[in-house]
């Protein structure tokens, strides 16, 4: 518990920076839907026209962007992006953190079990990863309403950015899991921004060759916005597969992390 | 040249790993284009029918998709995107890293001045990049080559790779000149970072909107069109901002780091 309670007081602050980040983001996103929304209705009106083959190839956004889900959907990738590597940066530096402070030592002399320290940890970070999906999906759909002004369906907005929790949860197990496999990390955002920019471009690859294999290698693919504002739920298979990622991340962690060596001073 | 020659050993590593990441994306780019080829002119015909605005959210602004320089131009934006995350990172690490690694007392107690220390340091960035920058060149050509069935588009991928260095200097500059403000590596590259993914936000904000357009002095991802440097011009207004850009955050590297306390 005094694990925990360290290290929320730690990054707490990040956090709510990161996620008004976030806010700001998608803002500034917002205030252009309006000047938009009349082109794209044009747009969508031809693009309805092409033949679904030359659709994906050119990787054309299936979002009609003259709605306002549709724009939310667009301008939510980049919130995506972000958010993921928010959470990527946590995940990685949740147990690396300590020999980068040379800290480490310290702690793992502690009369507890180094799974304690490992749940513990994990617990701070989906802590946060929850306290920012939760703090961003307040404050987008105040933004969302406030700026648009326009009826759109709550259930389908909220499971939109339900998905930022999901991928997020994905990303910050990947993050865990290098760490602990990486003999010493010394910095973390390079890192965190490099592996989420190869996944990011992956899922635009993924966009135009709708290649069932390549979907299943970048998180971003889990959760087609389109998709969701269509019908209204998610895909069970990738549902299912972001999940057992997530775990097989999570007890991979708990393993190698018992046994790892810990550099000191 | 002690200092350049222990750099280049130090980032050796990560300079391996993101050549091999560039080389795997170009590869696995290029397969999509295959696939694009095959509906070939009559998409184009479809495309050209979209209003511009929406071409350039479509992130195909003026390039013709099907052809393979077309091609190359639109996924050569993400080259801009890894490239400018490495140089950035670059340059907000390497100064300030001597402090996070406790070895800054060593370095700056033995008989240099911290001036060439700084210059040796970026000609060790220097060639980091131009290492980088290379690869993905010979990785484009090689690429290319094995789809391209028509004209050789060679000289359009060199203008891009200059146009690459160009950002990856701008990056790596300021990166270093934040470096020398932040008080050590973690507040470096965070605000570094929050700056990168800044600026390529403003670039995808513009695409979309493009009565901001009088944005793009901030977002070096705008300085140089796709379109005008496959024909390879480079806008000198552009070209001097750059410079401007470079010369000031390199100076500001040299001055913070010359009467910056040393922390241990």
């Amino acid at each position: 518990m005094n694990i925990y309670r360290q290290e929320m007081k730690m990054s707490l602050r990040s956090m709510i920076s990161w996620s008004l980040g976030l806010l700001l983001v998608l803002l500034f996103f917002m205030f252009m839907f309006t000047a938009i929304s009349q082109d794209a209705a044009l747009i969508t009106q031809m693009t309805s026209q092409f033949p679904p083959a030359v659709v994906r190839a050119l990787g054309l956004s299936s979002l009609d962007l003259s709605t306002v889900l549709g724009f939310y959907g667009y301008v939510y990738l980049f919130i995506l992006l972000t958010g993921s590597v928010y959470a990527l940066k946590s995940g990685i530096s949740a147990l690396s953190e300590e020999v980068r402070a040379k800290t480490a030592d310290f702690l793992v002399s502690k009369p507890i079990t180094r799974t304690t320290i490992v749940t513990a940890k994990i617990m701070s970070v989906i802590t946060l990863v929850v306290l920012q999906t939760v703090i961003y999906i307040g404050g987008a759909f105040i933004i969302t309403q406030l700026i648009t002004n326009q009826y759109f369906d709550e259930a389908t907005f909220l499971m939109i950015n339900l998905s930022l929790f999901l991928v997020e949860l994905f990303f910050v197990g990947l993050g865990l899991l290098l760490s602990v496999i990486i003999k010493r990390i010394k910095t973390v955002l390079p890192i965190a921004l490099g592996i989420v920019f190869v996944f990011w471009i992956l899922q635009m690859l993924n966009q135009s060759l709708a290649d069932p294999i390549l979907a299943y290698l970048t998180p971003f693919a889990y959760f087609d916005i389109a998709k969701i504002i269509a019908t209204g739920s998610y895909e069970t298979v990738y549902l299912f597969c972001d999940a057992i990622l997530i775990a097989f991340f999570t007890v991979l962690t708990y393993i190698i992390y018992q046994h790892k060596d810990m550099p000191s001073v | 040249m002690n200092i350049v020659l222990r750099e280049l050993r130090a980032n050796g590593k990560s300079l391996i790993i993101w050549c091999v990441s560039m080389v795997a994306l170009i590869g696995v780019g290029m397969v999509k284009y295959s696939g694009i080829e095959a509906i070939g002119q009559s998409a184009n015909d479809l495309v050209n029918q979209l209003p511009a605005a929406m071409k350039s959210i479509l992130g195909m602004n003026l390039l013709d998709l099907t052809s393979i320089a077309g091609y190359y131009g639109v996924f050569f934006l993400y080259f801009l995107l890894l490239g400018g995350t490495h140089a950035v990172m670059l340059g907000a690490i390497i100064i300030s890293k001597e402090e996070r690694d406790k070895t800054a007392d060593f370095l700056f107690v033995k008989p240099i001045q911290r001036s060439r220390v700084i210059t040796a340091k970026l000609i060790a960035i220097l060639i980091n990049l131009a290492i980088f920058n290379l690869v993905t060149l010979l990785a484009s050509v090689f690429f290319v080559a094995m789809y391209n069935k028509g004209e050789s588009i060679n000289s359009q991928i060199s203008y891009l790779m200059i146009d690459l260095f160009i950002l990856q200097v701008i990056f790596e500059a300021i990166g270093a000149g934040i470096s020398g403000l932040a008080k050590n590596t973690k507040k470096a590259t965070s605000f570094a970072s929050t700056l990168f993914l800044i600026t390529f936000l403003l670039s995808t904000a513009i695409d979309l909107y493009n009565k901001i357009s009088f944005l793009k002095y901030f977002t070096p991802f705008k300085y140089f069109p796709i379109t005008d440097v496959m024909k390879g011009s480079f806008d000198p207004l552009f070209l001097c901002l750059a410079a401007v850009i470079v010369i000031g955050s390199t100076a500001l590297t040299y001055i913070t780091f010359q009467k910056r306390d040393i922390y241990i």
